[in-house]
């Protein structure tokens, strides 16, 4: 489940934030369910655990998941919040990046669009539900 | 308990060969220091001058302050395994478990027993029996096992197949998240210490070239595959401050690009004349031979 992908051009604390996001959004991790210690975590994919404690410092910071003291570290009811300006503005910011390479390279609007679709749907985006 | 670890221009020649040339760094509790280097740089002395199997020239190691080369008791708190791994190697897990428990008084024996048990090591057979693999995981366990402060590791994983490699450094980093030792690692298998290292230290002609963080080391760099149209591509990247090409091949260019590369390379690749600008996997790889390679082609 936490497998991690070291091929990927991504940092090892980012694959950690993304994953644990993606499971909830999907729904794999429940609202109260518990996740491996730092220490659990760190053992199982094989990874620093300075690394893997940044990546949940994150998390919590971010609402993801919450620290019951004494207890351990459990996926964190989710609010649904209307996203305020600042992190709209910077979801813009890193798509720029995207869209000029899409541009670059030739990729058509209405293809770009489904795969955002696709995503969103994939995530539940829309209906706020994960897909079943 | 865990302290500071403190090497301040150690120097060391070996037969009257200046091997260690002032190596100076810290290290904090719970972190993986990767030291990588050229064969030959000192990696292997700088760790055995630390434990006191050589004695330093000059400069000094300290440990929470204290001078482990004058004062044994500092000296007690690490732990080296050698890359040769035949050390007491006539003993059996039985006898080590004795003589480790009189030399480090905090030796967990049952957690030791307990790892043994885990990877079926045969207890009542010499360590000299075992497979290189089944021996390259006992030091290790043994070594985690001392609950030392400081871990010295030369080449621990080297020769081991893929699993027992993956239990080695499994064992590293559980220890260091339940007990924060300091862990120094000397390898060559830089893809292992990318995943478990906190940042690496790059030794070049007996002294510290840098030390790089690997969590900012993704922000610092970036590496990239470009083709120009043209053959003037050359003239276009000479221009361009701090853009290594690591590699070339007719038109197409591999380039590494630091955080004091310009922020809008990728507009100046293509007006110079790219036609095909991809990102590329940064691997340590890359900055080992920006960082060490010299001008020696190695591609």
């Amino acid at each position: 489940m936490f497998r991690l992908d070291g091929r990927q051009n991504v940092p090892i604390y980012e694959q950690v934030v993304r994953r644990v996001k993606e499971l909830t959004l999907r729904g794999v991790l429940k609202p109260g369910d518990k996740l491996p210690t730092v220490r659990e975590l760190s053992a199982m994919i094989v990874a620093n655990p300075n690394t893997v404690s940044k990546a949940y410092q994150e998390l919590e910071r971010s609402g993801v998941i919450e620290t019951r003291p004494g207890k351990g570290t459990f996926v964190a009811e989710r609010i649904r919040v209307e996203p305020d300006e600042r992190i709209k503005a910077d979801l813009r910011e890193r798509l720029w990046p995207v869209v000029v390479d899409a541009v670059y390279f030739g990729v058509r609007l209405k293809e770009f669009e489904a795969w955002v679709r696709e995503a969103f749907n994939e995530l539940g985006g829309e209906s706020g539900e994960p897909k079943a | 308990m865990n302290q500071k670890l403190e090497v301040t221009h150690l120097t060391k020649r070996i037969d009257g060969v200046p091997i260690l040339s002032g190596v100076s760094f810290a290290a904090e509790p719970g972190t993986i220091t990767g030291i990588v280097g050229r064969n030959g740089t000192g990696k292997t002395t700088l760790l055995r001058t630390m434990v006191g199997i050589y004695t330093p020239d000059g400069g000094e190691v300290r440990y929470g302050g204290r001078n482990v080369h004058a004062d044994p008791k500092a000296r007690g708190h690490f732990v080296f395994v050698p890359d040769a791994r035949e050390l007491l190697s006539d003993y059996t897990p039985e006898r080590f478990a004795r003589l480790f428990a009189l030399l480090y008084p905090r030796f967990d024996a049952e957690k030791f027993w307990a790892r043994l048990r885990q990877f079926e090591l045969p207890p009542n057979q010499k360590v000299r029996t075992y497979s290189e693999g089944m021996k390259g995981l006992f030091y290790i366990a043994l070594a985690v096992s001392t609950r030392a402060e400081v871990l010295l590791l030369d080449e621990p994983t080297e020769g081991l197949d893929p699993i027992f490699k993956k239990q080695s450094l499994r064992l590293i980093v559980e220890e260091v998240a339940e007990q924060r030792p300091i862990v120094l690692i000397c390898s060559h298998r830089l893809e292992e210490l990318e995943q478990i290292a906190d940042r690496i230290l790059f030794l070049k002609d007996g002294t510290v070239d840098s030390i790089v963080d690997l969590q900012s080391m993704q922000e610092r760099y970036t590496k990239w595959q470009v083709a120009f149209q043209s053959e003037d591509g050359e003239a276009v990247l000479a221009e361009l401050s701090s853009v290594r090409i690591l590699a070339r091949s007719g038109r197409v260019y591999t380039l590494l690009a630091d955080d004091r590369a310009p922020a809008d390379l990728l507009d100046r690749l293509r007006k110079g004349g790219a036609v095909l600008i991809e990102p590329l996997p940064l691997k340590l790889e890359d900055l080992f031979v920006e960082k060490l390679g010299g001008d020696v082609h190695v591609f």
